[in-house]
């Protein structure tokens, strides 16, 4: 399979500001992950707040400065070093959808406007007919009705403006989607419709889609590899099957019990093993292995010696304890 | 687990919203029933009514609410009660915690003076034993280090923690109820699962009714007795948590519960609802749902008939008796 994306050891850092007798701080968002992401594939992003999967989903179209490693697209351009022609070209290929379908969209322009603005930056020699029929059939993608085009986004719902966004990130025909929680703030019976829609377009247009959310079961339904990570780190990352059947990392174990599962009889006897403490400051990350902190298996190499990647069965572990021995069933 | 008597009865009520564009109809001929150490879920979409009972109940609505109906706590009247009065059971009685406890917590005060507040309002303690106690129930929603914590601004604690501090400020009067309202979607799944197993616990050891608002069917699955499946303002659907899930009757509840995905099955394509939820300012004639709704008939348009299947479940939809 083709890569479409090959991370390297990837940083983003954010300098806090220095003052008199006080040194700069350093915020360690993602501190070095590396993994490659395969052509038409989903890969979903999973891990708590603070673990720094917005940070390294905005670093990839920009929005983010990376401060370190390498990113590199379509083996041609390297995200870490592009100028701002390089990023015009990336924004032509990379598009992003935010979670607030809402906010996203600029209230004073027209639908027809938010929809073409994209192809027109990249694209100023195209012409307005052109555009407009782009326009049309974009929207007809994502089911909106053509005369819908005049209106405002106040005038739409929450789902509806969801389908914009979705249009204007299509509009320009990427190769690569990055959903950054794009369907949590949706209710259930439109989150599944755009759950739904998003999944016909891959198959369509052979997106590849990065898809980031806090929503385990969301994850589990649309991606077909899973990214574990915590405090600026990757935990683990295998085939979604796997993952889900066999986590080898205590965090992803201790990550998908705390899920609620919507059958009470499971609940009931559900034995949840709670995760203590809380997550230490990305100022000041743990020496070892991040998890260390809050790792019941955690011994004295686990908190001196940050673990190195290690692969088993198409999964890579980021763990000293991983447990390998686990029967597959 | 039940007494005979409900901590909270709830019968016919209607909140309605004066606007330049008429009149919104958030809730809709409500009745139900809470008992002693029960917890129950609100389910529903945004828009289904769900936390407008639930402030109604509080006497908390807008200044442009019109509510009729009755709501009574532990046999009191709380509809027209004056606001004297109310304030003697909101906060003492009846607690209530919001999504996002950030936004309920003085950013300017630390802890222990908005804690304390409560308990010499409610209680007329003395500064000093409020602190102490404020502290005992710190330790008791498990807030490592509470003596020295209390004095922290709330800035100066996690998600998590901040909830547990909202928590714990609930429960300092020690009431008979506690209303939730989404308490921990803006909470990460493991911070969750600590306070779903708190809740738990709090309600056996304190003796507390919970109703409990979310939009969420797994954490209903972990936490709730019972469920209340509301949508447009209306009650769909009310039964225990077992008949719920096994047994849904209500074309919504279904639709609902086919529509998340899950972790433990798995799905090529989730099942939609279509359309969207509809505009309180125009409710459709007869059951809100119909207009979705794949099983309904021409009947549907006009009633919306309530049937109970047996005493604990009730569904208002024409498919069941007539």
């Amino acid at each position: 399979m083709n890569k479409v994306l090959e991370i390297k050891n990837l940083k983003v850092h954010f300098q806090l500001k220095s003052g008199f007798l006080k040194p700069a701080k350093i915020v360690h968002a993602v501190d070095g992950v590396s993994f490659d992401v395969y052509e038409g594939e989903t890969l979903g992003i999973v891990g708590e707040s603070g673990c720094g999967k917005s940070s390294l989903a905005r670093a990839l179209v920009g929005l983010n400065p990376i401060t370190g490693g390498s990113a590199i697209f379509d083996n041609k351009i390297d995200l870490a070093q592009a100028n701002s022609n390089d990023w015009d070209e990336v924004h032509k290929h990379v598009q992003f959808i935010f979670q607030d379908p809402v906010a996203a969209l600029d209230p004073r322009m027209t639908i027809a406007e938010i929809i073409a603005e994209p192809l027109q930056t990249l694209y100023p020699e195209m012409t307005k007919n052109d555009v407009m029929s782009r326009v049309l059939e974009t929207m007809k993608l994502v089911g909106l009705s053509h005369n819908q085009i005049n209106r405002y986004p106040t005038e739409f719902s929450g789902g509806q403006c969801q389908r914009i966004g979705i249009a204007r990130a299509l509009i320009l025909n990427p190769k690569i989607l990055i959903c950054d929680e794009s369907v949590s703030a949706l209710d259930v019976s439109i989150k599944a419709q755009i759950i739904n829609l998003l999944q016909d377009l891959q198959r369509k247009l052979k997106l590849t889609i990065l898809f980031i959310s806090h929503d385990l079961s969301v994850v589990k339904h649309i991606s077909d590899r899973i990214l574990v990570m915590y405090l600026g780190n990757i935990m683990e990352l295998g085939d979604k099957g796997f993952i889900y059947k066999n986590p080898l990392h205590p965090y992803t174990r201790v990550l998908l019990a705390a899920v609620p599962v919507a059958n009470p009889e499971l609940e009931k006897h559900k034995e949840t093993q709670l995760l203590e403490g809380e997550l230490p400051s990305p100022l000041n990350p743990p020496k070892g292995c991040v998890f260390s902190t809050r790792c019941t298996l955690a011994d004295e190499k686990c908190r001196t010696m940050r673990p190195e990647k290690s692969v088993f069965d198409n999964t890579i572990v980021c763990c000293h304890k991983a447990d390998y021995n686990i029967t597959k069933n | 687990m039940n007494s005979n008597n409900p901590v909270l009865e709830v019968r016919n009520l209607n909140v309605e919203f004066k606007v330049i564009d008429g009149i919104v109809k958030a809730v809709n001929g409500l009745s139900f029933k809470a008992y002693d150490q029960e917890i129950i879920g609100v389910v529903g979409e945004s828009g289904s009514g769900k936390s407008q009972t639930m402030l109604a109940v509080m006497g908390l609505l807008a200044n442009n609410a019109k509510v009729s109906g009755s709501v009574k706590f532990m046999g009191q009247e709380l509809i027209g009660m004056s606001a004297k009065e109310l304030n003697r059971i909101r906060g003492d009685k009846i607690g209530m915690i919001f999504q996002d406890p950030m936004t309920s917590l003085n950013p300017y005060l630390k802890i222990s003076s908005q804690m304390t507040e409560v308990l010499m309002l409610h209680k007329g303690l003395s500064y000093k034993d409020a602190l102490n106690q404020s502290i005992q129930m710190l330790e008791h929603v498990k807030i490592p280090d509470a003596k020295n914590r209390i004095n922290l601004y709330p800035h100066e604690f996690s998600g998590g923690m901040r909830q547990r501090v909202m928590i714990a400020m609930t429960l300092l009067t020690r009431p008979k109820m506690l209303i939730a309202d989404e308490p921990t979607t803006a909470l990460d799944v493991t911070v969750q699962a600590q306070i779903l197993q708190l809740l738990k616990e709090l309600r056996k050891e304190m003796g507390m009714t919970i109703i409990f608002i979310t939009h969420d069917m797994g954490v209903v699955a972990n936490l709730c007795d019972r469920v209340n499946v509301m949508y447009g303002g209306w009650l769909m659907e009310t039964a225990s948590i077992i008949e719920t899930f096994n047994n849904p009757m209500h074309p919504y509840t279904q639709a609902l519960l086919s529509a998340i995905p899950s972790l433990d099955a798995e799905v090529d394509k989730l099942h939609t609802i279509p359309g969207e939820p509809p505009n309180l300012l125009n409710l459709p004639s007869g059951c809100p749902f119909q207009p979705r709704c794949e099983k309904a008939i021409e009947k549907c348009q006009t009633t919306i008939p309530l049937h109970k299947i047996n005493p604990r479940h009730v569904v208002k939809c024409t498919l069941y008796g007539n």
